[in-house]
């Protein structure tokens, strides 16, 4: 099943329920990409993640440092898990315990404790809810930690560094970092001609929706031609380019796009692919679901108009009192 | 709108009633078999009294119709209109469907012509289990309908196209 949420649901409910019922076992989520995610709860009260992605070695160099010091820094970085790349321990006995009633307590005692438990109970509550939150979302924080370290660069004034990196087998994605914007362009191809078609769809109404959204960036379709590109990253010259693969390129301004809230611009960029894949794969059931029904309306109607098959005559044999037949 | 398609349509009606008149007709040139003359050996010299010249039906350029009878088969074959790549899609998909559910259909061919997208195939057979009528009104409101289902799709289509960019760009403009 594919999911567009930068959570994933299944590590969501699993860390949860490992740490509450605090039991040892192992939940592994695979995901596109070939990134995977390993949740691993040990009896000494530890719960360890770890992750890997096919272009792990690549995105860390660009922003590993920054991701980690950003989101997981109330962690302790362990040594990777055999088969991947990065892992994480959360120490679940780090969170309070609560006081219990004795048996000789007042009511006035008993009250007062009750209301500490509840206080803390929120607390560790509230604890969870950001290891859930922080470990579930690890890829997203991964991949969107290149262009998070990039548009805090720019908001600070520092000087931004490009960057590309390869989102799937034969795309790439380039960053190209200016005084106050950020230029990305993303590779994007589609073997399949169905999935391709819809694609173009998508992307041509991308291209078109800044009519009607405001303060939109200016989205358009570009080659590896395009000026930029070129003074950018030189070797995108010499490219041998796969008739499948388009070029989308996006400017993204400090004012009017990541001065305030650069997290939820970041998912949208990380998951962009992603999010094409998940809403073609929608289009793709619609359009399955239509033909199938219209498809079974003709079938019904060609049914209709069959010969009723003729239903043989009974006759019944009558014998009267001299044994002859009427 | 539909008064074009209810003259399209009355026009392949009234050829349909035209042709439909099949009897069973073993070949001959293949000796002891009945075979389809339409399929079998088209339009030759050997065939020339048994299959008569196809009937071309036209609506429009890329909207096509094509009646090829024959003594005890009738070739019906329908080109579906398409104006962009969308279109394209939905009538190769549309077309890949049926073909794939050829055997429950019996009336339709397997393969289209070239040239077209889809094909029926009527024998002399197919008339002694189904009304004549019957299939004639199954060719015209696949031929009445086809147009309305095809744009109705390509419209929910684009129509979830252009939310799924809003929202996108929605996103990325921190609305």
């Amino acid at each position: 099943m594919m999911l567009i949420d930068p959570q994933n649901k299944l590590l969501q409910t699993q860390i949860m329920d490992l740490i509450m019922k605090k039991d040892p076992r192992i939940v592994v989520a695979k995901d596109y990409n070939y990134s995977c995610t390993k949740l691993q709860y040990k009896e000494n009260g530890r719960l360890f993640l770890s992750f890997t992605c096919f272009n792990f070695n690549e995105i860390f160099s660009i922003a590993g440092n920054y991701m980690i010091d950003k989101y997981y820094k109330d962690y302790t970085k362990e040594d990777p898990d055999v088969g991947f790349h990065l892992t994480f321990s959360f120490n679940v006995q780090s969170a309070k315990e609560e006081p219990k009633i004795q048996k000789n307590a007042t009511e006035a005692e008993k009250a007062e404790i009750q209301e500490i438990k509840l206080q803390i109970r929120a607390e560790n509550q509230k604890l969870f809810e950001k290891v859930t939150k922080d470990f579930s979302q690890i890829r997203r924080n991964f991949y969107a930690s290149a262009f998070e370290q990039a548009f805090d660069q720019i908001n600070k004034g520092q000087t931004a560094s490009k960057f590309k990196y390869q989102s799937r087998e034969n795309e790439v994605v380039y960053a190209i970092p200016d005084q106050d914007a950020l230029n990305i362009f993303y590779e994007i191809s589609f073997s399949d001609n169905v999935d391709k078609t819809l694609a173009n769809l998508i992307i041509t109404e991308i291209i078109d929706a800044k009519k009607n959204v405001k303060m939109a960036p200016p989205i358009s379709r570009s080659n590896y031609q395009s000026s930029i590109l070129k003074s950018a990253f030189p070797e995108v010259q010499n490219i041998k380019v796969d008739p499948n693969s388009q070029l989308i390129t996006m400017t993204l301004f400090k004012a009017q796009h990541f001065s305030k809230n650069i997290e939820q611009l970041s998912t949208f960029l990380q998951g962009f692919r992603q999010y094409l894949h998940y809403h073609i794969h929608a289009s793709k059931t619609y359009l399955h679901s239509r033909i199938i029904k219209r498809i079974s309306q003709f079938q019904r109607s060609l049914q209709l108009c069959q010969f009723e098959p003729e239903v043989e005559k009974k006759t019944e044999d009558i014998f009267t009192s001299s044994g002859v037949k009427a | 709108m539909a008064a074009a398609v209810q003259v399209y349509s009355d026009a392949i009606r009234k050829t349909l009633e035209a042709t439909l008149c099949l009897r069973a007709f073993p070949s001959e040139i293949i000796e002891k078999q009945s075979k389809p003359e339409i399929e079998l050996n088209g339009y030759s010299s050997k065939t020339r009294q048994l299959v008569l010249s196809p009937i071309y039906l036209c609506r429009s350029e890329k909207e096509k119709c094509v009646i090829e009878p024959s003594i005890n088969s009738t070739r019906i074959s329908f080109s579906i209109k398409a104006l962009d790549e969308v279109d394209r899609l939905i009538g190769e998909k549309f077309a890949k469907y049926l073909a794939v559910r050829a055997d429950y259909f019996e009336i339709l061919r397997r393969k289209p012509i070239p040239g077209y997208d889809i094909s029926f195939l009527i024998l002399d057979s197919h008339l002694e289990k189904y009304s004549v009528q019957g299939i004639i009104n199954f060719i015209i409101d696949y031929v009445e309908n086809i147009d309305k289902d095809l744009s109705d799709i390509k419209l929910n289509i684009n129509t979830q196209a252009r939310i799924t960019a809003a929202c996108f760009v929605g996103g990325l403009a921190n609305q």
